[in-house]
């Protein structure tokens, strides 16, 4: 494995992403959600505030925390499936496979291309929320919430990285656009939008969406201290951890199979 | 004329059906609705809830159902009419057939929309089997009341299907490349059916347009929330006391579902008639 090509993919396919039309006009999106929360703090908070409410300002933070979520997973798995079935489609990809290069650097690189833009994306949602937010109310009540913060931006990260290893797994899967494409939207849809009764909440807790809300709706509306939170937490985000490696084992192993 | 349009929609009628696609769709909703039963079911076991056992109850929730994935549905088969032409070059020898641009156009919507009824049939066949099955004893004396009101509730299922699906139509003709043409289409799904009747969302919103907490941004807020055509179709379901009175009651409902469905569907049109497609 050279690490000097796995960067140089990297870095390429950072530059590819982050010019694509999708995601600029999913920043767009992001970016008009997250001002009108801003913008509409300046009367909430204080409100909330005089009825007594403390840490406020993370309330304000969470109230854009689903819409905020539910755009950026959505864009994850776009880039999951523009950057290998897109490239397939348009034979960018054949292209990159004829050069003196292993196939595991390829996945690798994109991977971690992908991955730089996600977290480039979280951190940069999550600042643009919080400068708002301070704008229109005031800075946050405690220093805590600086580092709740900083983990929520990393819960962000890892919950949409899995969600585009998943869909980097469909992509290899099926070689077609198409379908990778319907796919994709089954998927959303089945992970966001289905009303899960209360009986299958267990078994539904397979689904990443349901994992990262367990994780970070305590983070976000704090009932409990930073240290309760995070022992509660910490099985939930290693068993997320878990899987986002494990999808970009199969990952690796599957694309390096169709070589053969 | 008639006949080019017949011949045009029957070729995107079996274009669709032989589709591998629609096994998947078939299959995600036949999931969606089992979940959507069982549902129902935990509501009427669990002993903290109130369930209102009603024919306009069960009627109400199947067409939530119906209208919400049947609209990702209408998404795909959008996206797909264009995709599939488009990949087998058969738009272009189309076009230089002596047939107007107007027939095809016809033919494709009319293809797609017996497609679509045809899914949404499907469906509701399943969902009503499941009721029976769940809540044959209350449902069973009724069950002359409740086929007699279903062709009601799939004809507002698919004219709100319809809307999404001449959607995606417009955003496949009007952006070429096919992956982002999708993309762009379920974004917009996501802003319309989750964002914007969000409460989080309209109630800042309209705080900020209104300068403040008001009477007029209560109101603000009430309209925001309205733009969306799933909060049409929760209040069909809420307000209607019988689906068999909503073309009295819920008029203007349906008639904002209908204009949705119209300026949509003449952009789809004019666009098509205005472009190559190839």
């Amino acid at each position: 494995m050279s690490n000097n090509a796995i960067n140089l993919i990297a870095r390429n396919e950072f530059a590819n992403i982050i010019r694509h039309p999708l995601v600029i006009i999913t920043i767009v999106a992001l970016c008009a959600i997250i001002i009108v929360n801003g913008a509409g703090s300046h009367w909430l908070l204080f409100v909330l505030k005089n009825m007594g409410i403390k840490e406020v300002f993370m309330l304000g933070v969470s109230n854009a925390f689903t819409n905020t979520s539910v755009v950026l997973s959505f864009l994850a798995l776009c880039l999951g499936i523009i950057s290998v079935a897109g490239e397939r489609s348009n034979g960018s990809l054949r292209v990159l496979l004829t050069k003196p290069l292993y196939r595991r650097d390829v996945i690798v690189g994109k991977y971690l291309g992908i991955n730089a833009v996600i977290l480039t994306l979280a951190t940069f949602t999550l600042m643009i929320s919080v400068a708002s937010i301070m704008v229109s109310y005031g800075g946050p009540e405690s220093p805590q919430m600086i580092l709740s913060m900083a983990f929520y931006i990393f819960l962000l990260y890892i919950f949409c990285s899995l969600m585009s290893g998943l869909m980097l797994l469909v992509s290899i899967l099926f070689r077609d656009i198409s379908m990778a494409l319907i796919l994709s939207m089954s998927f959303l849809y089945l992970v966001w939008f289905v009303d899960i009764p209360m009986s299958l909440q267990n078994v539904w807790m397979v689904s990443p969406v349901l994992q990262y809300f367990t994780v970070a709706n305590g983070l976000l509306t704090p009932q409990s201290s930073f240290i309760q939170w995070f022992e509660n937490a910490l099985p939930w985000i290693v068993l997320m951890i878990f899987e986002t490696i494990i999808i970009f084992l199969m990952n690796c192993f599957l694309f390096n199979r169709e070589e053969s | 004329m008639m006949d080019n349009i017949l011949i045009v929609a029957k070729k995107e009628f079996s274009n669709l059906m032989s589709s591998s696609f629609v096994v998947i769709f078939l299959a995600v909703f036949t999931f969606i609705l089992f979940i959507s039963l069982y549902h129902l079911h935990d509501m009427s076991t669990d002993k903290d809830m109130v369930f209102n056992y009603s024919l306009m109850g069960f009627l109400s929730s199947q067409l939530y159902v119906l209208a919400k994935y049947g609209s990702m549905v209408g998404i795909a088969i959008g996206f797909l009419v264009i995709y599939i032409e488009k990949q087998k070059g058969a738009i272009n020898t189309l076009l230089v057939k002596p047939l107007y641009r107007d027939d095809i156009i016809n033919g494709k919507l009319l293809g797609a929309t017996v497609f679509i009824l045809c899914v949404l049939l499907f469906s509701s066949v399943i969902y009503t089997a499941g009721l029976l099955l769940l809540f044959g004893n209350f449902l069973g004396p009724l069950v002359f009341d409740y086929l007699i009101r279903l062709p009601i509730v799939l004809f507002i299922a698919l004219l709100f299907v319809l809307i999404f699906f001449s959607f995606s139509l417009l955003v496949s003709l009007v952006i070429k490349n096919d992956a982002f043409a999708l993309f762009f289409t379920i974004l917009s799904w996501i802003l319309i059916i989750y964002v914007f009747p969000n409460v989080a969302f309209s109630s800042n919103l309209s705080l900020v347009l209104s300068g403040g907490y008001s009477i007029s941004q209560y109101n603000l807020e009430a309209l925001i929330v309205s733009i969306s055509p799933i909060t049409t179709i929760i209040k069909i379901g809420a307000e209607c006391p019988d689906v068999l009175n909503v073309f009295s009651s819920n008029w203007s409902d349906l008639v904002i579902l209908f204009l949705y469905l119209l300026i949509t569907c003449i952009l789809s049109y004019i666009v098509f008639i205005r472009r190559d497609v190839a």
